[in-house]
């Protein structure tokens, strides 16, 4: 890969975050927040995917950000109020440029959504006097006709082949390399700025000073000029000094530069609102009658006094003025503050002070410093780095295992270092695994907005209530929700929830409930869609499922297992194939992604009352405490979260069902046993004395027999996938102390396991009873 | 890569056009060979861990520096029984496709290049391994069975556990 495909990598990224801060911000204005930060912070988002994209040439992606960013921008500046946003279109267009984004990292064209940019110019026109409109285009277009010519008649300084545009070539561009400023050239051509700051300064002075890249930054310099028009009546003049030739001209470049001088005296900060989204500080500055400014004839203030106090005595600018000359070939190379400022005392001793863009610059790293600092790191170091403190929780239990056979004196004495070294490693492993994770919510928050957008297609009322959006997962994980969530809110509105009149002929409220939530639970992360709607009709779903031939017509399956047939693969209970959902993508689909996570989704029914779909998906990577048991000579992992009690096991507590099926009398209630030998091994069923009570992800209950208990530990969680399979009744492997694996029990499928163990005595029984 | 090492290691005679590099080992007598490419290391046996519902075959899993290593027992893929593994045996760590496996053999015998004059095509009459050999290389003394890795390692895992039963009884 080379670099420019690395900083594509990057820039993509940086646009994935960038889009969910949009959507949370614009998120938040839909439901009601005024908090003008989250307009500012919306457009920041905005802006800078412009920036990014501009850089790297995506012009679509560009132009549509650049609309959306403009019509953002009436927010801030308030033409629009807050209250009256778009929000429903501007959450439309945070999609189409999230759209616009994929095109462009998959290097497919792009739809540029022009019905979008189309609404979005539309909004804060409306507000805006047309005859205001119409004065500002022409102004505007004047000033690029005149320019263009003067370059074509080659009154433009940079024309002229020799003397002036030399210095231009000579000097490497610096920032605050301001030609007018600079004491060597001594344009032939008064430039038109230089006679705006000789008149009387009246009214602020805003002086623009663009770096070369800015249209490669996606800034059109009109959308500059309009946001100071917006401020007040001003008077623009486009400085064309620094155009060379046009050999040597690279269209690319942007070598204009703008006076503004407005007619009254306007606030610094509304000039630097205006600018700061599309300049760095040092492009711009602001002088003239405003607050803080220095009098005519004062030497310009540079870094020195970053203050803004421009009390700097002549002499000294004198003096800074001889030193910088005698150093004029190192000058040219400098970058910073003083050495732009001091020539420009020497050769400029009248003009208006300017030193805005120091104030701003000493403000910029004052709203930076608000954020957290944070850094980009590859998934793949942090993996290694995961993979590590694995190997360290393996070989500190290997040292505990050895610290047993000791002596009990130096046992002991070992024991107490190791307690304080597991202490360690289990914080080092949570701060590693808390650097991979992220809440939810970031998947979660797309949601609202598919409900929205389903309610309107399908004409039903629909309402999202999220919980547990907090709860953190691994980014990988995050990464692979999306699309079953998706899936699974689709199928809910499309075939859960009732049309409003349904509803309220059955005494339900009109608009329907759909509840997402996310939770942690049993070392997994479960994530659940449940709506308040019409249920599994299971008299259709059973009658459509016998005529695909998915269930055998002399079958009686359960209510449960009539509900299971809905993730069977090309299935669809819905009258007509809808837009939404019922294209042959249907919970067969959401079952297989989440299945190769290595997750699993079921499904209750309360017919007439709802429907919740459950998936529960592994923290990837995680470590977990278990309880390792033995059976038929091998161990086993059982993860301590799902484990309920342990007890052991007398005879007279287990009987057998008529089926065949072992269960045990627990706390008034009947208990499933999985006699765990059997399940996992080959070895015949045998009578093992402990049984460890664990519940499943649906909150069944399973009583799992094993032959002892050998003790409780953390153990690193190893894929089974990576290098074999899935393995059923196992949902991963872990390295003991001793070096040897062992498998950690999948406890959700040990209820399935030990009824299909019984299987064919069930067949065998159920015969007679039907 | 390869003919670097032809070059400083290996007897002139064999040839530096398109020979392959072999390693080649045995199970109850007969030699096989798999590309050295392929192979990643060689290590001693060591107890694994079975997997349920798994074909005979999959001896199970052990623990190959922190990652989960399945291991593939080549008596029993080629059907003449469960190796009785003893501290003798060897374990060949070898690469399939973006996977890695071991396989469970007797010894290993050597590192052989052939030139590619001396390997045929698999006869019709290896009836019995079903595409696990690939190739046959002749060399002087000896016929070397070269096998398919991924065909090995295949159809490891029993989807149902009562066809297990099934296939046991």
């Amino acid at each position: 890969m080379d670099f420019l495909d690395e900083l594509k990598q990057s820039f993509f990224q940086e646009c994935e975050e960038l889009l969910a801060a949009l959507e949370a911000r614009l998120q938040a204005l839909d439901e009601g927040s005024t908090d003008p930060e989250d307009v500012n912070a919306a457009f920041r988002a905005i802006h800078s995917v412009k920036g990014g994209a501009g850089a790297f040439g995506f012009a679509d992606l560009v132009n549509f950000a650049h609309a959306f960013e403009a019509s953002l921008d009436h927010l801030r500046t308030g033409r629009v109020p807050v209250q009256e946003a778009p929000t429903g279109l501007f959450l439309r267009c945070s999609d189409a440029v999230a759209d616009l984004v994929a095109a462009a990292r998959n290097g497919e064209p792009a739809n540029k959504r022009a019905d979008l940019i189309a609404e979005l110019e539309r909004v804060g026109q409306v507000l805006e006097t047309p005859a205001k409109t119409e004065q500002k285009a022409p102004e505007l277009t004047a000033i690029f006709d005149k320019l263009i010519a003067q370059v074509a008649s080659g009154t433009v300084p940079g024309a002229a082949p020799e003397p002036v545009s030399a210095p231009a070539e000579e000097t490497p561009w610096n920032p605050d390399d301001d030609p007018f400023e600079n004491p060597r050239p001594a344009p032939a051509v008064a430039p038109p700025a230089a006679s705006a700051a000789a008149r009387p300064a009246q009214g602020t002075v805003v002086r623009i000073r663009p770096h070369r890249d800015l249209f490669r930054r996606g800034i059109d310099p009109r959308v500059l000029l309009r946001s100071l028009e917006a401020i007040g009546p001003l008077t623009i003049t486009a400085d064309v000094a620094a155009v060379p030739s046009l050999q040597e001209l690279d269209v690319g470049d942007c070598c204009l530069q703008f006076d503004v001088a407005f007619e009254g005296a306007v606030p610094r900060e509304a000039i630097a609102n205006a600018l700061d989204m599309f300049l760095d500080a040092q492009e711009f500055s602001v002088g003239g009658p405003e607050g803080g400014m220095a009098p005519s004839g004062a030497a310009p203030v540079g870094a020195a006094a970053p203050g803004g106090a421009p009390e700097v005595p002549a002499s000294l600018a004198a003096s800074l003025a001889a030193i910088a000359a005698s150093a004029e070939a190192s000058m040219a190379t400098r970058n910073d503050a003083e050495g732009a400022a001091a020539p420009a005392a020497a050769g400029m001793p009248a003009r208006a002070a300017n030193d805005a863009g120091q104030p701003q610059r000493g403000g910029a790293p004052a709203g930076r410093a608000k954020q957290v600092g944070s850094i980009r790191v590859d998934l793949d170091r942090i993996d290694r780095l995961m993979n590590l403190v694995g190997e360290i929780v393996i070989t500190q239990s290997m040292l505990a295992e050895r610290a047993r056979m000791l002596t009990i004196d130096e046992g002991t004495k070992l024991a107490d270092g190791i307690l304080t070294l597991t202490r360690q490693t289990r914080e080092l492993q949570d701060h590693v695994m808390a650097v991979r994770a992220q809440p939810v919510k970031t998947v979660f928050q797309r949601m609202p907005r598919l409900v929205r957008e389903l309610a309107q297609t399908l004409g039903k009322e629909a309402r999202l209530v999220l919980s547990g959006e907090n709860t953190e997962v691994d980014k990988t994980v995050i990464e692979e929700l999306a699309d079953p969530l998706t899936h699974m809110i689709r199928n809910s509105m499309d075939h859960g929830l009732e049309t409003a009149a349904e509803r309220t002929a059955n005494g339900k409220p009109a608009e329907g409930v759909i509840h997402l939530s996310a939770e942690h639970r049993a070392g997994r992360i479960v994530i659940s869609v449940a709506d308040d709607g019409r249920g599994i009709n299971r008299e259709k779903l059973l009658a459509k499922a016998r005529s695909k031939g998915l269930v055998a017509p002399d079958a009686r399956p359960s209510p449960q297992e009539i509900d299971e047939i809905i993730f069977a693969p090309g299935l669809s209970t819905a009258d007509k194939v809808t837009d939404v959902s019922g294209r042959g993508v249907g919970m067969d689909v959401v079952r297989r992604n989440v299945e190769a996570l290595g997750g699993r989704i079921t499904v209750d029914s309360d017919p007439g009352r709802g429907c919740r779909f459950t998936m529960s998906l592994p923290l990837t990577l995680a470590v977990l405490d278990g309880m390792i048991v033995r059976s038929a000579g091998e161990r086993f992992v059982v993860p301590i979260t799902s484990i309920v009690e342990t007890l052991r096991l007398s005879d007279d507590t287990v009987e057998h069902l008529p089926s065949g099926q072992e269960v045990l009398r627990w706390r008034n209630d009947v208990v499933p046993v999985a006699r765990l030998g059997a399940i996992m091994t080959d070895s015949p069923p045998s009578d093992e004395t402990v049984i460890i009570i664990a519940e499943t992800d649906r909150g069944d209950r399973i009583g799992i027999a094993v032959d002892d208990i050998l003790g409780q530990q953390q153990v690193v969680v190893k894929s089974l996938e990576t290098n074999y399979g899935r393995v059923t009744g196992a949902s991963a492997a872990t390295i003991l102390g001793d070096g040897l694996v062992a498998l950690i029990l999948d406890v959700d499928t040990m209820p399935r396991l030990a009824a299909q163990q019984r299987r064919p005595l069930v067949e065998a029984m159920t015969v007679n009873k039907r | 890569m390869t003919q670097a090492l032809n070059m400083t290691e290996t007897s002139p005679s064999a040839g530096s056009d398109a020979s392959r590099r072999i390693v080649t080992f045995c199970v109850d007598e007969r030699t096989f060979g798999i590309d050295v490419q392929t192979v990643r290391e060689i290590k001693g046996w060591q107890e694994t861990t079975p997997l349920p519902h798994a074909a005979p075959y999959v001896r199970g899993v052990v623990n190959l520096r922190g990652v989960i290593l399945p291991v593939y027992d080549l008596r029993a893929r080629i059907g003449l029984g469960t190796t009785q593994a003893t501290a003798a045996h060897v374990i060949v760590v070898v690469d399939i496709a973006d996977r890695t496996a071991g396989i469970l053999v007797d010894t290993v015998s050597d590192i052989v290049d052939v030139p590619a004059s001396a390997i045929r095509p698999t006869p019709d009459v290896e009836r019995d391994h079903s595409g696990l050999i690939e190739h046959l290389a002749l060399l002087d003394n000896e016929i070397v069975a070269l096998l398919d890795l991924a065909a090995i390692t295949q159809d490891g895992i029993v989807e149902d556990a009562s066809s297990r039963h099934a296939n046991a009884a």
